[in-house]
């Protein structure tokens, strides 16, 4: 039992966190959770296993969505393609991560998740990378994206800034 | 719309457990114990109740069942709501609704949560908890994958909100901290609150331990023990009862089920259409209202809110929370026992409880905010996009 008296030095979100213990982590706890590929997105990771960021795009009203789903969220048609897009966007908004919740992070810490709104349209979750000591991030700033191989996994479509310069 | 059912029901009992650390509790004790003490308050034998509506942690099966069953009672309408921390004034609105409909007469509504204890009772149960929260974590759970890009937790999908808010608005950390230590200042005047000891200054609160920038530890809200329920009837039936009954004034929902990174989700919230629709059900706007009952999960919630139910403009929430408006004394007194961030996290059911009690003018003058006539309180959840709110008045 933790003792008592003074303020706890946690809160109701703390559940999932894990300590920061890393040196008995096993190789494989080293990768982050990977996404389950189902039938829907498929099609999204084998597109970036080429390096490439595609979208589902529906055949009636032409619009790309995200996330994968078979139907489309503006005109409920169910037939789509899917499309290359730019890999280009802007940063909706960003989080910088300061506690670890899994291990994989732990040498990453503090790492800046942002919704990046792509040129295209649709929003997604993605980590900012190569963000350097600039400490300026704000919505808005352009962003790119940037392939990651995970491990021996997968290729995860990472963000960094598009030098204004 | 729905003005016909305007003042036509009413709370008329009001209750909760102990709060904050409750060693050896569990989500129904705790609610047994909230039920009981509502059920007290309004001078109402068990056998009056003949509807249950609660809501326990997402892991327990049947929650509302297992309330009956302990309290030994057959019901003519029971369930469990899953709309995070708007189903506890959803259950009200449903209460009423079921009323209404000839289902039931005299509805328990309850929330309750052994957050606390469920970590607590072993030092292995606290690392079980987390290796399994790591555990869950092998595999990225939703359909965006965003634990595989490092996003995980509560707090980090709220402070997107909290991070376009401030670039949007030029909201400030210190603004934010204007709410967490009015709240704390009020948990001070609660005896049972959970925080109740503790001071917080706007040194304390600069200095918090970071945890997803822009919040800090301050910044969100405590894992407690905690249940809260009211009861629930017509006004008719409330008049033989033993408390002057407070009265359902207006309520509202809206789900903005798009999703949080939808449209301008994030800094307009659902909070706007459900309080339109409470606002226009009462027949009251928001300079009607006396004391404001918040569902304050994150600092940024309670103060994206105060926009979104029409107390300042959209974009002033900040300097609207940092003119001390929110303390006891102030333009509009919030969050009057502490709030998620200091009395206890009871999912929204301890705000509707002390609403109530505001109402009933149960206070002495350290917490009873003078001319309170009508409250308003608000429950928000369920992946952060449903929402639901109450107007309680005086008879
Ligand atoms: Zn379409």
């Amino acid at each position: 039992m933790p003792s008592c008296g003074g303020e706890r030095d946690e809160r109701e979100f703390e559940r999932g966190l894990v300590d920061l213990k890393i040196e008995d982590a096993s190789e494989e706890a080293l990768l982050p959770p990977l996404p389950q590929i189902t039938e829907e997105t498929r099609p999204f990771w084998e597109s970036c296993e080429k390096g490439v960021l595609s979208l589902q795009r529906c055949a009636s009203c032409s619009q790309f969505r995200f996330p994968p789903s078979v139907i489309c969220p503006n005109c409920a048609s169910m037939d789509h393609s899917w499309e290359p897009v730019s890999g280009l966007g802007t940063v909706f908004s960003f989080v910088t991560f300061k506690r670890l919740y899994h291990k994989a992070f732990a040498s990453l810490l503090p790492y800046v998740v942002a919704v990046v709104e792509l040129s295209e349209g649709p929003r997604m979750v993605s980590r900012l990378v190569a963000l350097g000591e600039d400490d300026s991030l704000k919505c808005g700033a352009p962003v790119k994206v940037r392939f990651e191989r995970q491990g021996n996994e997968l290729m995860l479509p990472l963000f960094e800034l598009v030098d204004a310069k | 719309m729905n003005a016909e059912l305007r003042d036509r029901y009413a709370i008329v009992g009001v209750g909760q457990s102990r709060l904050g650390e409750v060693p050896g509790s569990t989500a129904l004790s705790l609610m047994v114990e909230a039920a009981v003490s509502a059920m007290d308050d309004a001078g109402l034998e068990k056998i009056g109740i003949d509807g249950i509506i609660c809501r326990g942690p997402d892991d327990m099966y049947g929650f509302h069942q297992q309330v009956g069953q302990l309290l030994g009672l057959d019901v003519g309408f029971s369930t469990t709501l899953d709309n995070g921390g708007a189903s506890q004034i959803l259950s009200i609105i449903l209460a009423v609704s079921a009323i209404e409909a000839g289902l039931c007469n005299t509805v328990l509504c309850g929330y309750a949560r052994d957050a606390w204890s469920r970590t607590h009772h072993s030092e292995e149960a606290r690392m079980s908890q987390r290796a399994s929260g790591a555990a869950q974590s092998q595999h990225a759970r939703d359909s965006y994958s965003s634990e595989s890009f490092g996003l995980f937790g509560a707090p980090a999908m709220h402070a997107f909100g909290a991070r376009r808010h401030m670039d949007l608005y030029g909201t400030t950390k210190d603004q934010l901290g204007a709410i967490a230590i009015a709240f704390r200042e009020h948990a001070r005047r609660n005896p049972l609150a959970q925080m109740h000891a503790r001071e917080l200054t706007l040194d304390e609160y600069r200095a918090g331990r970071p945890i997803v920038e822009p919040f800090n530890l301050y910044d969100c809200s405590l894992r407690t023990d905690a249940a809260g329920a009211v009861i629930v009837t017509s006004l008719e039936r409330a008049r033989d009862l033993r408390k002057e009954p407070v009265r359902i004034s207006g309520f509202g929902t809206h789900n903005n089920t798009s999703g949080w990174f939808h449209d301008e989700n994030m800094t307009s919230t659902a909070a706007i259409q459900s309080s339109k629709k409470a606002y226009s059900m009462a027949g009251l706007g928001p300079s009607d209202i006396d004391v404001f009952e918040v569902y304050d999960c994150f600092t940024y919630m309670a103060l994206v809110q105060l926009e979104d139910y029409g107390f300042c403009q959209k974009g002033e929430g900040g300097p609207f929370a940092e003119s001390g408006a929110l303390r006891l004394g102030g333009a509009l007194p919030t969050n009057t026992a502490g709030g998620q961030l200091s009395e206890g996290h009871a999912e929204g059911m301890l705000q509707v409880v002390e609403a109530a009690r505001q109402i009933r003018h149960d206070y002495g003058p350290d917490r009873q905010v003078g001319n309170a006539e009508v409250a308003v309180a608000s429950g928000h959840g369920g992946n952060t996009v449903c929402h639901s709110s109450l107007i309680l008045t005086s008879t």
